[in-house]
């Protein structure tokens, strides 16, 4: 291993990682910690939003029916030997799944005991695709239930909704599981396609946190992975204009109370990394800061007894950005227009400085908090994919600034940004 | 890692788990008292009224901010059942110490604020502020109706009402809408104080304290007030299982079945071989290389989930799966006849050794992180029997196939429950 680069980086309490790119193309980082629980996780950045694609040199881009990444992340797990990869997994007592978001695909083990052969299973199986008619024939009726199981769920519904009802075109708006009917398309023909642009090691990552290093993770990788043609994807995105694609949008289930989501989009998004990194940053304090525990309209919906359950999110990647407003109310249109009166009033009053301050320090400690997870691997591989180094976003987290933050405060509201999804009881 | 413990005051317990390696420390008061009808709700209602406002941090913004300014430590309430036992839990979630930039004293400040909330409500003519505990009680009859959102949860939750109908167990910890609802101000304040005087308490701290100065300031803390007869804290483990399967079938707008079953064990964990349960319970239904598993699902392709769990408190198990409406008759029936392979000893040793090496790679992962730690050790001391987890691991380790056969065959279906799609509700 004279040719492979490590590179290791410390944070001042006490934190570390290894980091090398292979000569296959993969990413691997390496976080040694003092826990019994090892954890890893092989990555592919692919996920429900990649439905259109091609490779350098291709003419035509590949049009694939919707939730087919995470039918083919159900069928990685069909070996050629007919051995059941949990059953693999089994033997050497690791907990194993794997996961599918809008736009990644991650395989994952945790064990305490046999580190080294349940890498080389998670590297083996992932690198293995093995479809016939058969067991993709299989497959649907588990994932149709796995759809119908979401179906009756409103919390997922008033999410999709949502996206819906925010982007006109984008892929964001894919349900990750895709249609009953939409995954009735799909064949190992399809599959295959698909593993072989997306699964090629230049295009994914490997983590692994707990009693590790990188000489062993190193050594399994060169004995385990194929030899494989470094490839370039080209992907098309469907562009989206910055207001939202309708105002409102709502379903009925059978819920106690209505429900609502709100969100406010947001497609200033910088081709660099760095910029999104800071931007990030400010986003998480900025929706804290309005939206948070401590804010004046978390505490007034709650003190009033409008919204029970209220809480605040955000989302800041490559793909994607948004705030997101949730919670149970009699009165959503209530909510909604004391939402959008609230940010006036913080538009003509100004920020809190001492609400910065706050909030600002105690971000930095949730952030140092993250460091006590023994899925160290899975917040790191959130970052790196989105090419955000995990301790420079510690740095700039302590480098916010106030007049940042009111800055992309007025940025971000603007009233035709804004969509809500709503739940309704079903009527009796 | 070490453990810890001693009685501070009648009933109220200091248990220390001493371990260096995490960022942030836990401290916890389970509060643990009888589940009953008459004050479920009540007890239910009372970290929540308190978590509104204190002497110092008269309303729950002053309480949210100075969490926050403290490095962000959430104080936050729960409440769940353990056999006939409900337990009312505050849990403080704090960075240690030394990684404060401004070399705040943060558990200090936490504990100030911790015996304020606990200590002194914001009270009205010496109750509860009725602002407070109306806005509470809203809040918690929405919670128990929206129970029913999560039709997975839901249809757990209803087949153990069913199955313990007329038994402590079968209640709900939040107690129903018309006991919320009848609630007022002073008879929550009663309440509060009979928990104070009545309720076992097992404060744990985990992670890198002064433990010693910490045991003294809870003790001052709790010897403030003045301590009564201790509620009696009785489960009792299921004797027989019914005579006839209880049947349920309820409707709802829904797209997709959700399957129940109540089976009677009659095992618990004071038997002292609970362990062999586990095991069984495994290669059952828990877990990726169980029978449900790889049979129900896998072979079946009836389900996306179908997995059974044990209940060591009350003696019983309960097999949990989401399947089209037309195929209840088949996924039950594969359901029990994979039972029936564990009563006629159709084990291989692979899946006894694969369920093992689960069970124990769980019990093995423990010590790494402060809420599995205090988990580990609230059930010990609930339990009486304090254990490692590597004890724990030579239990699993010694299990045999007789063993498991021997137990499997004491289980019975007791209660059958299927929440199922309206009538009339197209296929």
């Amino acid at each position: 291993m004279k040719d492979t680069r490590i590179t290791e980086r410390e944070t001042e309490f006490g934190e570390k990682y290894f980091y090398t790119k292979h000569r296959s193309g993969l990413d691997i980082y390496v976080i040694p910690k003092d826990f019994a629980t090892s954890f890893a996780m092989f990555s592919t950045k692919y996920g429900a939003i990649d439905n259109c694609f091609k490779l350098e040199g291709e003419p035509e881009f590949h049009e694939v029916p919707d939730g087919i990444a995470h039918y083919l992340e159900h069928k990685m797990f069909e070996n050629e030997d007919g051995v059941d990869t949990f059953s693999r997994f089994a033997k050497y007592g690791a907990n194993a799944n794997a996961f599918t978001s809008g736009t990644m695909t991650s395989y994952l083990f945790s064990c305490t005991d046999h580190l080294k052969e349940n890498l080389e299973i998670l590297l083996d199986y992932v690198s293995k695709p093995y479809f016939t008619p058969e067991n993709v024939e299989k497959e649907r009726g588990i994932i149709g239930q796995e759809i119908r199981m979401y179906e009756d769920n409103p919390g997922s519904a008033i999410y999709y909704n949502l996206l819906e009802a925010m982007y006109e075109k984008n892929q964001t708006r894919i349900n990750v599981a895709g249609t009953v009917e939409s995954i009735a398309e799909i064949t190992p023909a399809l599959l295959y396609d698909c593993y072989y642009t997306f699964y090629n090691f230049s295009n994914m990552t490997l983590c692994v946190s707990g009693r590790a290093d990188m000489e062993m993770v190193l050594d399994a990788v060169n004995r385990i992975l194929p030899e494989r043609e470094q490839k370039t994807i080209i992907r098309n995105y469907y562009s989206e204009k910055p207001e939202v694609f309708r105002k409102r949008i709502s379903a009925e289930f059978e819920v106690a109370k209505p429900m609502f989501l709100i969100g406010v989009k947001d497609i200033d998004i910088s081709d660099d990394s760095r910029v999104r990194m800071k931007k990030k940053t400010e986003m998480g304090i900025l929706t804290d800061m309005l939206f948070g525990p401590t804010s004046p309209f978390a505490i007034d919906v709650y003190e009033s007894g409008l919204v029970n359950g209220f809480d605040a999110g955000y989302d800041h990647g490559r793909d994607s950005s948004k705030l997101l407003l949730e919670g149970e109310t009699d009165d959503p249109e209530t909510v909604y227009g004391k939402f959008v009166s609230y940010i006036e009033k913080n538009r003509k009053e100004g920020l809190s400085r001492e609400d910065f301050d706050r909030i600002k320090r105690a971000s930095y400690a949730s952030y140092i908090k993250m460091f006590d997870s023994t899925k160290l691997a899975q917040s790191f591989t959130y970052m790196i994919h989105d090419d955000c180094d995990p301790f420079d976003y510690g740095e700039a987290l302590k480098s916010v600034t106030f007049e940042e933050v009111e800055a992309l405060f007025e940025k971000l509201f603007h009233e035709e940004y804004y969509a809500m999804s709503v739940v309704n009881p079903v009527k009796k | 890692m070490s453990f810890e413990r001693k009685e501070l005051a009648n009933g109220i317990y200091f248990n220390a788990v001493h371990e260096t390696k995490f960022k942030a420390n836990l401290i916890s008061l389970r509060f643990v008292v009888p589940l009953s009808a008459d004050t479920a709700a009540k007890n239910a209602l009372l970290f929540p009224v308190l978590l509104r406002g204190s002497e110092r941090y008269p309303s729950i913004g002053e309480i949210r901010r100075e969490e926050e300014s403290i490095y962000d430590t959430g104080i936050s309430d729960s409440v769940y059942k353990r056999g006939d036992l409900q337990i009312l839990e505050l849990r403080i979630n704090l960075l240690e110490n030394r990684y404060a930039i401004d070399g705040m004293d943060i558990t200090g400040r936490a504990m100030d604020l911790l015996e304020d909330i606990l200590f002194h409500p914001v009270t009205e003519n010496g109750v509860f502020r009725e602002e407070y505990v109306e806005s509470e009680k809203k809040m918690l009859v929405d919670d128990i109706r929206a129970q029913v959102n999560d039709k997975r949860r839901y249809a757990m939750t209803r087949l153990v009402e069913e199955m313990f109908e007329g038994d402590a167990f079968g209640l709900s910890e939040l107690g129903t809408v018309e006991t919320v609802s009848s609630v007022c101000p002073s008879c929550l304040t009663a309440q509060y104080r009979d928990v104070l005087a009545r309720a076992r308490v097992e404060i744990f701290a985990v992670g890198n304290f002064n433990f010693e100065a910490l045991s003294e300031r809870f003790a001052a803390m709790f010897g403030k007030i003045s301590r009564g007869e201790l509620y009696p804290l009785e489960t009792a483990v299921l004797a027989k299982p019914r005579d006839e399967v209880k049947t349920v079938y309820e409707r709802q707008n829904i797209t997709q079945g959700k399957l129940s079953l109540g089976f009677y064990t009659g095992h618990s964990v004071s038997d002292g071989n609970y362990h062999i349960m586990q095991v069984l319970n495994t290669v059952y239904g828990a877990g990726v290389t169980s029978k449900l598993f790889l049979n129900v699902r896998e072979k079946l392709s009836l389900c996306y989930y179908c997995s059974s769990a044990e209940n060591g408190q009350k003696g019983y198990m309960t097999v949990n799966s989401g399947i089209e409406f037309a195929n209840e008759k088949k996924a039950v029936e594969e359901i029990l006849v994979q039972l029936d392979h564990m009563k006629n000893g159709e084990i291989t040793e692979d899946e006894i050794t694969d369920a093992k090496l689960a069970l124990i790679d769980s019990a093995g992962r423990v010590g790494d992180s402060t809420g599995t730690l205090m988990n580990w050790y609230f059930a010990c001391v609930m339990n009486e029997e304090i254990l490692t987890p590597e004890e724990k691991i030579a239990r699993f380790r010694s299990v045999t196939k007789e063993e498991i056969v021997r137990m499997a065959q004491d289980i019975k279906l007791d209660t059958y429950y299927f929440l199922c799609g309206k009538e009339d509700a197209a296929k």
